[in-house]
C-alpha cells in the first residue's frame, strides 16, 4: 500500500519532559500543531509503496517553503488512514515540481475526533523521519539538473536551494 | 589578533578623494572603513554611487563627525544620480542587512551592521568615546560579510567630540535580556515551521546584528536558563546558527553546542539541526558527548546522523 506524507516538526511528536501524565499510547498535544486544518482539510502527498517518488515529493514540499531547512516528515499507510473513515481526495498540488503535483492529496472532512485519531495513528503506526538540510538541497539541485523544476516560478526561493 | 578577512564579491571600481562622490563596489568597503578609522579624517559627507551597470549590491556610507547627534544618523541612499538623504535611526528601506565586526577580547568590540545604527565602541573607555558610522547596503545580492580587525588599534583616540560620546548610552546585559525576553514573549503565540522564517527569528537576528556580542551573550543566558517555552528557545537556538556575524561565530557555536545538554528535548533537537546548518566539524566532540547521554533513542539517532554528516563533510 502507498503511504501518505506530511511535513512536520519531529520534536512536537516527542513527549515533553516529565510527561508521565500522558496516557500510554496517547500523543503529546503539541503534535496537533502539525495538524492544522483549513476548512477541515489537511494536505498530504502520496508516496508509492516502493517509495520511488519520495525524493520528488520532498523537493516539491521543501521548495514550497521560503528557504532550505531540515525536512521532518511523517509517513503513514494510506490504508490505515482510510480505515479511520477519512476521505482522501486527489487534488493536484501547486509546487514547482513538474511531476510531483499529481501526488498531492487532501484529507477532507476532518472533524476533531477524526483529526485526533489520525494524529494518533501517525504517532503509533507511522514513521517520523528527517532529512538534513544539505540533503534536501542536494535533492533540489538534482531535480533542477534533471529539468524537473519549473524555474520560472519562485526563482528567489529556488536560488537559496541551489547556490 | 588574526589578519583581516575580507569577503566581498564585487570589484573595486574607482576611488576618488575623500568627500567626493565615488563608485563603491563591495570589496571597497574595507578600505573605506580603514581610511575613516585609521586616518581620523574629518569627514563631511561620504557618498557612494552604485554601479550603473550592476544588479548586485552597492553600499552607501556617510560619516559626518560633527553633524551626527546622539540618536540620529545621516546616510545617503539612492540609485545612480538619484540621491536621497536618510536622517533617522530607522533602517533604510529594502536594505540587505549584513554584519561585520570582531571581538578582540576584553578591550574592544566593534560591530558594523549595514542598514542599522553602527557602533564601534570601547566598553572600558573612561572617556566614553564612541565612533559611530552608518552603513547601508542595498540590493538583492548584498549578503556578504566582512571582518576588519586590523583597524581597531587605530581607533583610539577617535576624533569625536567627547560630549557626543558621553551622551550615547551603552546597553547593559540586563537590558539585552529584557529586550530579548520581550521578543520571546511575542514568540509564544507564533507557530514555527521549518523552512519559514519566523517573526521571532527575524527579530532576534536583527537585534543580534544591532547589538552584537553582548546581545548574543544575553540570548545564551536566556536559552541556558530556559527562560522561555521550549519551542521559542529551540527557535532561538536555530536562529543563532543562521546569523551571518563572523565576529560572534565561535560564541554562537559554543552556545549551540551547550544547548545539546539542555533539559528540553526540543532545544537539544534544535541544537543538532543548528549544527548541521553551521557545518562545523569542531562540533563533533560535543555531539559525541551528547549522544552518550541522550535519553530519547529517536533523538539520539538524529544526533548520530548529525555527527556522521559532519564527519563526512570534513
Amino acid at each position: 500500500m502507498p503511504f501518505l506524507l506530511r511535513r512536520i516538526k519531529k520534536s512536537r511528536w516527542r513527549a515533553p519532559e516529565h510527561s508521565e501524565w500522558i496516557p500510554k499510547g496517547d500523543i503529546p498535544g503539541d503534535s496537533l500543531r502539525d495538524m492544522g486544518t483549513q476548512n477541515c482539510v489537511l494536505s498530504f502527498w502520496e508516496i508509492k509503496d516502493d517509495r520511488t517518488n519520495l525524493d520528488e515529493v520532498v523537493v516539491a514540499v521543501a521548495t514550497s517553503a521560503e528557504r532550505p531547512d531540515v525536512f521532518d516528515y511523517a509517513l503513514v499507510d494510506r490504508d490505515m488512514v482510510e480505515k479511520l473513515g477519512i476521505e482522501i481526495v486527489n487534488n493536484d498540488g501547486e509546487s514547482i515540481h513538474k511531476k510531483a503535483n499529481s501526488w498531492h492529496r487532501d484529507l477532507v472532512g476532518l472533524h476533531g475526533s477524526k483529526l485526533l485519531r489520525l494524529a494518533q495513528t501517525i504517532a503509533t503506526a507511522g514513521e517520523l523521519l528527517r532529512l538534513p538540510e544539505p540533503e534536501v538541497k542536494a535533492l533540489v539541485r538534482r531535480a533542477v539538473d534533471e529539468d524537473l523544476i519549473d524555474k520560472s516560478r519562485r526563482p528567489e526561493v529556488l536560488a537559496k536551494f541551489v547556490r | 589578533m588574526t589578519g583581516a578577512v575580507h569577503r566581498f564579491r564585487a570589484a573595486f571600481e574607482s576611488d576618488s578623494e575623500i568627500g567626493s562622490e565615488m563608485l563603491l563596489s563591495d570589496r571597497m568597503a574595507t578600505s573605506v572603513l580603514k581610511r575613516v578609522l585609521s586616518e581620523g579624517i574629518a569627514w563631511t559627507t561620504y557618498k557612494i554611487r552604485p554601479e550603473t551597470s550592476g544588479s548586485y549590491a552597492y553600499l552607501n556610507a556617510v560619516s559626518s563627525q560633527l553633524s551626527l547627534t546622539p540618536g540620529s544618523s545621516v546616510a545617503t541612499s539612492g540609485v545612480a544620480d538619484d540621491w536621497a538623504l536618510h536622517t533617522s535611526d530607522d533602517p533604510l528601506p529594502r536594505i540587505a542587512v549584513f554584519d561585520a565586526g570582531v571581538d578582540t577580547g576584553s578591550e574592544w568590540f566593534a560591530g558594523i551592521s549595514i542598514g542599522q545604527p553602527t557602533r564601534v565602541l570601547r566598553p572600558n573607555a573612561t572617556t566614553g568615546e564612541v565612533f559611530l558610522l552608518h552603513f547601508a547596503g542595498h540590493g538583492s545580492d548584498a549578503d556578504f560579510v566582512m571582518e576588519i580587525p586590523e583597524v581597531y588599534p587605530a581607533l583610539a583616540p577617535n576624533r569625536l567630540s567627547p560630549d557626543f560620546g558621553r551622551q550615547l548610552s551603552f546597553v547593559d546585559a540586563h537590558t539585552h535580556r529584557a529586550e530579548i525576553k520581550s521578543l520571546f514573549e511575542l514568540g509564544r503565540n507564533e507557530l514555527f515551521e521549518d523552512g519559514i522564517e519566523s517573526s521571532l527569528a527575524k527579530s532576534l537576528l536583527q537585534y543580534l546584528r544591532l547589538h552584537g556580542r553582548g546581545a548574543v551573550r544575553a540570548l545564551a543566558y536566556l536559552i541556558h536558563e530556559e527562560r522561555g517555552t521550549s519551542e521559542v528557545l529551540a527557535e532561538a537556538v536555530r536562529a543563532l546558527a543562521r546569523s551571518g556575524d563572523v565576529a560572534t561565530y565561535s560564541l554562537r557555536r559554543d552556545i549551540v553546542e551547550r544547548s545539546l545538554s539542555s533539559s528540553l528535548h526540543a532545544v537539544r533537537d534544535a541544537a543538532s539541526i543548528a549544527l548541521v546548518a553551521m557545518d562545523d566539524p569542531h562540533a563533533i566532540a560535543a555531539l559525541e558527548a551528547a549522544i552518550k547521554v541522550e535519553p530519547i533513542s529517536d533523538l539520539q539517532n538524529d544526533l548520530r546522523a548529525v555527527r556522521d554528516w559532519l564527519r563526512r563533510s570534513r
